[in-house]
This record gives structure tokens, sequence and C-alpha cells, in this order.
């Protein structure tokens, strides 16, 4: 079963900036989930009023479209060094 | 082909009838059929691929030596170096999700690319020209080197 990535590693180095964080994507997923089923009777209702209009099925598809997407974010890696030891370095574990 | 010997040969030998050589033949025919597509996939690149690559890489050209009155710049220390890695599942799945967008917004997405000089219909991609598209990219590989006095610079992007 593919789940999402748990962290995310971003590095930001310019002149200006200095930014090293591991963002904790579980609690991201854990909100969003959350917030999901809060709203879901009101996804519904918009599902089945937009139907017709083909948005309902678009919102129907959506989600499980934007999952997959976001599971396969897992083997992203980003790592890019310029000039003037410039960095930006994104990774999903 | 060794086997198509031998059965001839027992049929030669009157070891075998003619019905039961034909049906061995025919029998053997399917197996290569099925040898041969499984070695067809297994030399088939493209179930293994996993990966698209960008690197970019810069390094200091060997062959240069500074001479006197070479000024030296801050840019001579500053080497660029770019290594994304961009799964082709992702890529499979980020462009699904054209294949949801309703009606209604192709049309007004097909009106701005006319404006703009694109006559191109989105609706005419299907999900086998994505999977074509996705698959071509194992195919892809480009290499540009770039040289100067100082640094040498490497492009690639490749499927791996």
């Amino acid at each position: 079963m593919n789940i999402p990535p748990f962290l995310m590693r971003l590095k930001l180095v310019d002149k200006r900036t200095r930014i090293n964080l591991w963002i904790p994507l579980f609690l991201a997923w854990l909100i969003a989930g959350l917030l999901g089923l809060a709203l879901s009777p009101l996804i519904l209702l918009l599902v089945l009023l937009l139907w017709p209009t083909g948005w309902g099925k678009f919102l129907w598809q959506f989600g499980p479209h934007l999952y997959s997407v976001l599971c396969e974010l897992r083997h992203l890696e980003v790592d890019v060094q310029g000039r003037q030891n410039e960095q930006v370095l994104i990774y999903f574990r | 082909m060794k086997n198509r010997r031998k059965i001839l040969d027992m049929l030669a030998e009157n070891k075998i009838t003619a019905e039961e050589a034909d049906r061995l033949l025919s029998l053997m025919g399917d197996e290569t059929e099925e040898n041969e597509t499984a070695e067809l996939k297994d030399k088939n690149p493209l179930k293994n691929l996993k990966y698209l690559r960008v690197v970019v890489k810069t390094i200091p050209n060997p062959e240069y030596q500074p001479k006197n009155g070479d000024l030296f710049t801050d840019d001579d220390d500053d080497n660029d170096n770019v290594n994304i890695r961009v799964p082709m599942t992702l890529i499979r799945a980020g462009m699904k999700l054209t294949s949801i967008i309703p009606p209604s917004a192709y049309n007004q997405v097909d009106s701005s690319l006319k404006e703009k000089g694109f006559d191109f219909d989105l609706r005419n991609i299907k999900p086998e020209n994505i999977e074509e598209l996705i698959n071509a990219l194992g195919d892809l590989e480009v290499n540009v080197e770039s040289k100067n006095k100082r640094k040498n610079t490497q492009v690639r992007v490749y499927a791996e």
C-alpha cells in the first residue's frame, strides 16, 4: 500500500537566508484527514450538486488522484548548488 | 532448433507418426513464441526505469594552467551543481490529473491557448497518449558539454 511521505527535508541557503528544516508532513496529513472527515458531508453534497456540470466528477476523483501524487513525492529529490554557496535541497522520506 | 531436429529425426526413424510430429512442432512453436516474448520483455528497459534525472556538474578544467596576468574573479570558485531526481510514477500521476479536468474547463483552456497561438485541443490527449509519452521519456537522453578556459559544465538529462 502506498503511503505519503512522513518528513520533508528543506534546506535553503543564500546570502541572506539560511533555512534548514525537517518538516513533519505526517502532522499535515493528520490535519488534512481530520478536516476531510469533518467536511465530507459538505463535499458529498457539492459533488451531487455539481455532477451535471462535470465539476462534481472532478471533485470526486480529485482526492484519490491527489493522494497518488502525494504518495509518489517520497522518491523526489532536488539538490541544487548554485553560485556563491547558494543551495536548495528538498527531499522526502 | 535442436528440438526441431530431434522431432524430424524421430519422424524419419518412424518412432512417431506424422500427426504426432506436427503436434510436437506446433507446441514447440508456441513455446518459442513465449520465450521470445519473455526475452523481449527482459530486454525492454522501460519496465526498469524508475527516475528521470537532471544532472548539471561544473568542474574545473584540468587542462587550465593559470598564466601571469590572468585575473581571478569570485565566479571562479563558484560551481553550479544540480541533481534532480523525479520518479516516473510521479510524472505519470501528475499527468493523469489532466484526465479528470471537466469539459467546461477544457473550453476555457483551449480558448486561452488559441489566443496565444497554440491550436491545440486538450481533449485529444488520451490516457494511452500520456502513457506513450511517459514511456518515450525512457529513451530521452540529453548530453550537453560546455567548456571554457577555467570550467567544464556538463548537463545530462536521462531516465534510469
